[in-house]
């Protein structure tokens, strides 16, 4: 790749600059925070500078404290989601094939929705005590609806015109066959962006869960380093939280593209 | 064109005072595209509709396949009213309808799969199909790597690879660069030439806008009034088969051009007032 674009003047430079250019406010935002630190601007101890928060990192990497909370959380959210998809797709694609079902389902599941994550957390307490279950139950409840909801749409939005090719074909209408090889195929795209979401929501529930909680994983640490006032752990907390929905998020662009290859080509075009 | 010998008869394909309308999206506004349409059509018999844009042409074809619904009249094949789709009423979509996360391959073997044909010999057929619109070699690829010519011939082979009796072209070659479109148009006459030699005769129903195309291809030429459609003229085309490129210097091809298109001309003229585009 390297070679083929040096082969025009300037092509490397361009090359660099396509890489360097997304850096250069990250790096000015650390300069700044740095400098700030520097002249002591705010409180020493609310304001910790960046070497603070990767002496932090080193610290906690060595004392193997960090990959503890870390792998914690990481094990709640994969859990949740899982469940929260194993929910989620199966019974959004009932919904969506069947009109009927969704209208028998369309008031709980529209309630259901508008109560936010957070308040199920009293009730979770109460049934389910302040461990495990309650934060992978909190973390399923955060991730389902994305998924649910653009499952439901992806199976409804299947392009008439390949429908009616299907059945031009000799499909029956309304088959198992219509649905295995058309539908589901088709709905493929909507419910992955909708898993994207339900990600993110999966990460917020564990943090808030973890907040209360107070048991083991990042969203605790995050806590904990606020009563010790420990600032560099808490932002040092905030940056990992950062670097996990990104790793997550790679995951789910390489299903993607494992699931539908063909969807590569669409978005180019 | 009210076939007194339909009453006794009845032809391969029967339309019988077909009325078709729908309501706009939106508007609430109902549209009548088909308006008593009446045609026969025999087995084995090539037949080109031609008509102003947006004349219902395609809805018509729509219409045979079973994908549409009528409001009046008849449709009938060998007999048996259409009140469905079927694989032997096989569609070529204007917009080629490929499966896009299907490759050529499993876009060919699709109909067959459908039908429950074991792997092996719907790997055969598949072979069979695809060397004969000339796209061995891309087996593997996926629609979206095609061109547009590519696509129009794999989704003609995932049609023929079915063995529909009746084969209903809904301007395939409309998208087509007219270089390409000479050459497709010969290899289709060749394809159905082999195909009734191979003992699958096919009836084969082509909808265009291009006068020239359909008196090269067709045994017949229907022209489509404007809308609300009817059948105007129905155009017998005697020139010899094989067509080749000496067909168009023909004096009866230069004719029927003619012809065909003074009938067509004031239908245009008028569409093009009445909708003012």
């Amino acid at each position: 790749m390297m070679t083929t674009t040096a082969a025009k003047p300037g092509a490397m430079e361009r090359f660099l600059w396509k890489w360097l250019r997304p850096l250069v406010l990250p790096a000015a935002v650390v300069l700044i925070w740095h400098l700030v630190h520097v002249n002591e601007v705010f409180l020493e101890a609310l304001f910790p500078g960046p070497e603070a928060v990767l002496f932090k990192f080193w610290e906690m990497t060595l004392d193997g404290e960090l990959f503890v909370h870390v792998g914690v959380s990481m094990r709640r959210v994969l859990l949740g989601f899982l469940l929260a998809m194993a929910l989620a797709i199966p019974l959004g694609l009932f919904l969506g094939w069947y009109r009927r079902a969704e209208q028998f389902c369309e008031v709980i599941v529209h309630v259901g929705r508008t109560i936010p994550i957070m308040a199920w957390i009293p009730l979770t307490i109460m049934w389910f005590g302040m461990g495990e279950l309650s934060s992978v139950l909190i973390i399923t409840l955060g991730a389902f609806f994305p998924t649910f909801f653009n499952t439901i749409a992806g199976v409804r939005e299947v392009s008439r015109n390949l429908v009616d090719a299907a059945l031009n074909l000799g499909v029956k209408p309304d088959s198992w066959m219509l649905f295995r090889e058309i539908v589901l195929p088709s709905s493929v795209p909507l419910i992955v962006t909708g898993q994207n979401i339900s990600l993110g929501y999966a990460w917020s529930a564990i943090v808030a869960a973890e907040l209360i909680f107070k048991n083991e994983g990042i969203g605790y640490l995050l806590m904990h380093g606020r009563i010790q006032y420990s600032f560099e752990t808490v932002i040092l907390m905030m940056l990992i939280l950062c670097c996990c929905g990104l790793l997550f998020n790679v995951g789910i662009k390489i299903l993607e593209n494992s699931l539908s290859p063909w969807r590569y080509g669409l978005k180019i075009q | 064109m009210n076939g007194n010998a339909g009453e006794m008869k009845m032809q391969y394909i029967q339309i019988e005072s077909v009325k078709k309308t729908y309501t706009k999206p939106k508007s609430d506004e109902v549209v009548m595209a088909l308006d008593g349409v009446d045609a026969e059509i025999h087995s084995g018999e090539f037949v080109s509709i031609v008509g102003p844009s947006g004349c219902g042409k395609s809805t018509l074809l729509r219409v045979i396949a079973g994908l549409d619904s009528i409001d009046e009249g008849m449709v009938a094949v060998q007999g048996r009213i259409v009140d469905g789709p079927d694989p032997d009423r096989g569609l070529l979509f204007q917009d080629y309808a490929l499966f896009p996360w299907k490759t050529v391959v499993e876009n060919v073997e699709f109909g067959l799969k459908v039908r429950g044909v074991d792997k092996d010999e719907r790997g055969s057929i598949s072979r069979e199909f695809i060397e004969l619109v000339h796209l061995t070699g891309f087996e593997k690829k996926y629609p979206h790597e095609l061109s547009g010519g590519m696509k129009q011939r794999c989704a003609l082979a995932r049609l023929l690879a079915n063995n529909p009796k009746i084969l209903l072209m809904d301007e395939p070659l409309a998208a087509i660069d007219a270089q390409t479109r000479k050459i497709l148009q010969e290899e289709v006459l060749d394809i159905w030439e082999k195909e009734k030699q191979a003992g699958r005769e096919k009836t084969i129903i082509w909808v265009t806008h291009s006068i020239e195309e359909a008196v090269f291809l067709s045994d017949r030429v229907l022209v489509m009034s404007r809308r609300p459609a009817r059948i105007k003229e129905s155009v017998p085309v005697s020139l010899a088969r094989p067509r080749t490129d000496s067909t168009e210097a023909d004096p009866v091809f230069v004719e029927l051009c003619a012809r065909l298109w003074a009938s067509m001309k004031e239908e245009a003229a008028m569409a093009i007032m009445e909708t003012g585009e």
